[in-house]
């Protein structure tokens, strides 16, 4: 029977702990990118030409219901195979980390598009009224009065997506990513996956706080964001 | 000064507005008053544009639009020179008292942030909430947010304030409040144009009064005038249970 061994988790540990920079490279990029991709189709959903809403809607539901692995290999492969076949441009050279920010900016799009809905949906537009009637304009009363409450109401949400990318986005392994697991599970390919599961404990000592730290994290922002006066205290002369 | 004409709104089948006139002169405090369902509202609401009138044209100042076709840069130029009281306030909610206040002025008035706070300041102030300047709207009462509310419309000078029912929506211990605000700002002068459910209130401050019914002005004139002597059968009805002053005892 196998045992663990803790230096052998503690070497896999530090040896994959580096590349938690690609990691939070795509989580970065895909985050962003997959928000403003996002607001694009919550704006095309609540449209009132129906043509757009019903084609924003179709994406929700086309990407929603792809599993992220394969959406991983459609970006990855049907990506290439299109732009080669059509326009003779080789997307070989492109580093892994692109196809992964590709898809799940695809995939984040249509996920954060309904957090976006529902925040906007979750202010009341009196409020919009309001800023229109003392002379702002449409942009100024979204920049100023809405989108912040946006943002507040749907911080639990965005907390969530971080969550989700940093654990989903390692599925990127397959496609030849070296993000911590990909490392890692290059390091015990080199072991002939004989030390496997002593490479699982590590991974989970990595995945475990990070998660459990970026819980803590949006946790507090949300209480700090709470719309609630500081009381000055006087001070003593 | 201001001066509606013709102004016609239908929601589908449903007329609520039928031809509506009235204009309103500088210093002016005009009560509309009517039942439920008459069209005050929406009456009040096309003319901010937050409905679109059927038809229908507004005069404010030398600005004149249609209220069916103006363009969004009229309709803009329009709104700077009026502002506008909720039935439930709607204040900002991520901005405190004296925010609410500045960001009329600051972005939608292109007035500086060290004139803006100056002026947000004496707005509360004026109306009672020197003490609250930094207190969200989630922390106030009702009563306090519709004065913040007040003091945001006050602060833009606009040529006209509209109120929509300002007291509807607050306990019945709070009506007092807000209503002795907005008396202070009748004795200064400031152009109002109220709809409301208050009667002795219309009958105390207002200059002018409207009574509409079904979405038309049934009878229009000077406040103690309409009060006293109304000429129209409709309107004495409507006023009767007013004047011959029930009281509902349980």
């Amino acid at each position: 029977m196998r045992t663990i061994n803790l230096s052998r988790i503690l070497e896999y540990f530090l040896k994959s702990l580096p590349n938690l920079r690609v990691t939070l490279t795509y989580v970065f990029f895909s985050l962003i990118l997959g928000f403003a991709l996002g607001g694009l189709i919550a704006k095309g959903r609540m449209s009132r030409n129906k043509a757009i809403s019903a084609l924003a809607q179709g994406y929700v539901t086309l990407v929603r219901s792809t599993p992220s692995i394969i959406l991983l290999f459609l970006v990855f492969y049907g990506l290439s195979a299109v732009t080669t076949g059509a326009f003779n441009i080789f997307l070989n050279s492109l580093p892994t980390v692109v196809f992964v920010i590709i898809t799940f900016t695809i995939n984040i799009g249509a996920s954060s598009s309904e957090i976006i809905r529902s925040a906007y949906n979750s202010v009341s537009k009196g409020q919009l009224e309001a800023a229109l009637s003392v002379g702002m304009t449409q942009l100024q009363a979204f920049n100023h009065v809405l989108l912040p409450q946006m943002f507040r109401n749907s911080i639990p949400n965005i907390g969530n997506t971080i969550i989700f990318l940093i654990k989903e986005g390692a599925l990127a392994y397959v496609i030849g990513l070296r993000d911590v697991l990909g490392q890692a599970y290059f390091l015990s390919a080199l072991d002939m996956n004989a030390y496997a599961l002593d490479m699982c404990v590590a991974l989970t000592l990595i995945y475990w706080p990070i998660t459990a730290g970026l819980e803590k994290l949006f946790s507090v922002l949300e209480k700090k964001l709470e719309y609630k006066h500081v009381v000055v205290l006087e001070q003593k002369t | 000064m201001l001066s509606v004409s013709n102004v016609h709104k239908a929601f589908g089948d449903n007329e609520v507005l039928k031809g509506v006139s009235f204009s309103v002169e500088k210093g002016d405090v005009v009560a509309i008053l009517g039942s439920s369902g008459s069209g005050k509202t929406t009456l009040l609401r096309c003319l901010e544009f937050f409905e679109k009138a059927d038809q229908g044209t507004i005069k404010i100042g030398e600005t004149q639009a249609d209220l069916h076709t103006a363009s969004r840069q009229k309709i803009h130029e329009l709104r700077q020179k009026t502002s506008f009281v909720f039935q439930n306030y709607n204040l900002f909610n991520n901005k405190n008292a004296i925010e609410n206040v500045e960001l009329g002025l600051t972005k939608g008035h292109g007035v500086s942030k060290v004139r803006a706070k100056e002026i947000a300041r004496r707005s509360l102030e004026e109306v009672g909430l020197a003490d609250r300047f930094d207190y969200y709207p989630s922390e106030l009462s009702g009563g306090q947010q519709q004065r913040v509310a007040i003091a945001r419309a006050l602060a833009v000078e606009p040529e006209v304030i509209f109120f929509d029912e300002p007291t509807s929506a607050l306990d019945p211990e709070l009506v007092g409040e807000v209503l002795e605000t907005i008396s202070k700002l009748a004795k200064k002068g400031v152009t109002m144009v109220i709809v409301t459910h208050e009667m002795a209130f219309a009958r105390d401050v207002a200059t002018k009064a409207i009574y509409m019914d079904k979405g038309v002005i049934v009878e229009q004139g000077e406040a103690k005038e309409l009060f006293t002597h109304p000429k129209e059968e409709r309107t004495r009805q409507f006023l009767s249970r007013f004047l011959e002053g029930y009281d509902y005892v349980i």
